[in-house]
């Protein structure tokens, strides 16, 4: 990661894994631990299974019947809304955070006011979905080094977002990606400039379906990142 | 609401009402206060979520996150005083006669934590204090706090079986 603040490693990050799972403290530590655990497999597995079992705790208190008429009252309050547009306005709340957080883009935090659901609501991108529909994977510059990350998210719409930190190049990067059943597809360009950009996009094939991320730009470095593996980079 | 939508919602919130609102109800512990919890929390989840299938037999975990992040909420502006956890812990240990949720063993993994262990994990996942204000209320030293917590959570994450460290 390329943050210009210290990162907090992995035993400050642990420490605060009880606040983060329910979603508390201060807003800087939040923010600082969460950017070590966008960029350390371990951590990201700690913050899963913290989070699970915090989750998990909250099943077992003692269900107790609402006041008579609850239901109704709810229901009515439910009214005649489509859920959907709602749903998505989410995701791409949800798309854009989890996108920062991957880049170490810590002013999004900063400037957020409703920090503390924001950080939940990251919290429960991951894990409400237990980790099992998100995954993101390292992209590799031709040397082997990380050139940056892709996020990919099983969801409706399920989406992809790439960023990258590599070299000094500028342009746009055709991004294509390799199915397992060998199809290949082209999904769009994403915008670099002084090696750096961002891009995300809806994609209409599951995740588990995703074989390879490729980027290619004239006079721009190779870059791919595979979905061989399970194990998140 | 199509006519479709109303009856899932419908058996959405039947469903759900008594752990929500038992949940709403134990954290902020005022009934008329635990009700605009419980409505605002089925209010946000049906529209979070983007289908709810009957057959599924659990609770979606994130409507009762939710519940508890609204019940934080509501506490933190409503009351300012020292939370004591006790009822809660005296609800968590009555153990259902039936547990249809598959959470016994992590009922007894609570249950077997020592006190110091269990109370700072119930203040902090149920009435979201931070480490910090713990410490204040229960007069124990911060780096105290933390350690108890996270050996606690370990033991509660080893008794569910979930990954650790070592997977
Ligand atoms: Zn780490």
């Amino acid at each position: 990661m390329n943050g210009d603040t210290a990162d907090l490693g992995c035993d400050a990050t642990r420490e605060l894994m009880a606040e983060l799972a329910a979603g508390v403290g201060p807003a800087e530590d939040r923010a600082a631990a969460l950017r070590h655990i966008a960029g350390c497999a371990d951590c990201h597995r700690e913050l899963e299974s913290i989070s699970f079992v915090a989750d998990e705790l909250l099943s077992l208190a003692p269900e107790q019947e609402p006041p008579s008429g609850f239901e109704d009252r709810v229901l009515a309050r439910l009214g005649p809304r489509a859920p959907r547009r709602l749903l998505w306005r989410r995701t791409r709340v949800a798309v854009a955070l989890v996108a920062a957080i991957a880049v170490g883009a810590v002013t999004v935090w900063q400037v957020t006011s409703d920090d503390r659901r924001l950080a939940a609501s990251y919290r429960r991108t991951l894990q409400t979905l237990n980790g099992r529909y998100m995954t993101a994977r390292t992209i590799a510059a031709p040397d082997g080094s990380m050139a940056g990350r892709v996020v990919a998210y099983q969801g409706t719409p399920s989406w992809i977002f790439i960023t990258l930190a590599y070299g000094a190049g500028a342009g746009p990067y055709e991004v294509r990606i390799t199915t397992r059943d060998g199809r290949e597809e082209r999904l769009g360009v994403l915008d670099v400039q002084n090696g750096s950009g961002s891009w995300g996009t809806t994609i209409d094939m599951p995740v588990a379906g995703i074989a390879e991320v490729r980027l290619s730009g004239t006079g721009l470095p190779y870059l791919s990142a595979g979905f061989g593996a399970r194990r998140p980079a | 609401m199509a006519s479709g939508d109303a009856d899932a919602a419908a058996a959405f919130v039947r469903r759900y009402q008594s752990r929500v609102y038992g949940l709403a109800v134990s954290v902020v512990g005022d009934s008329g206060l635990a009700e605009e919890v419980a409505q605002e929390a089925f209010v946000r989840a049906w529209r979070h979520a983007a289908t709810y299938d009957p057959r599924r037999g659990r609770v979606p975990t994130w409507l009762l996150t939710i519940t508890r992040n609204l019940s934080v909420d509501a506490i933190r502006i409503h009351h300012r005083h020292r939370i004591d956890p006790e009822p809660m812990l005296a609800g968590l240990a009555a153990d259902p006669p039936v547990d249809p949720f598959g959470s016994h063993d992590l009922r007894a993994g609570l249950l077997k934590l020592p006190p110091e262990q269990c109370r700072p994990i119930v203040l902090s996942v149920f009435y979201g204090l931070t480490t910090k204000e713990i410490a204040d209320q229960e007069g124990v030293p911060l780096g105290t706090v933390k350690t108890r917590i996270r050996r606690g959570l370990a033991k509660l994450r080893d008794a569910l079986g979930v990954g650790s460290d070592e997977r």
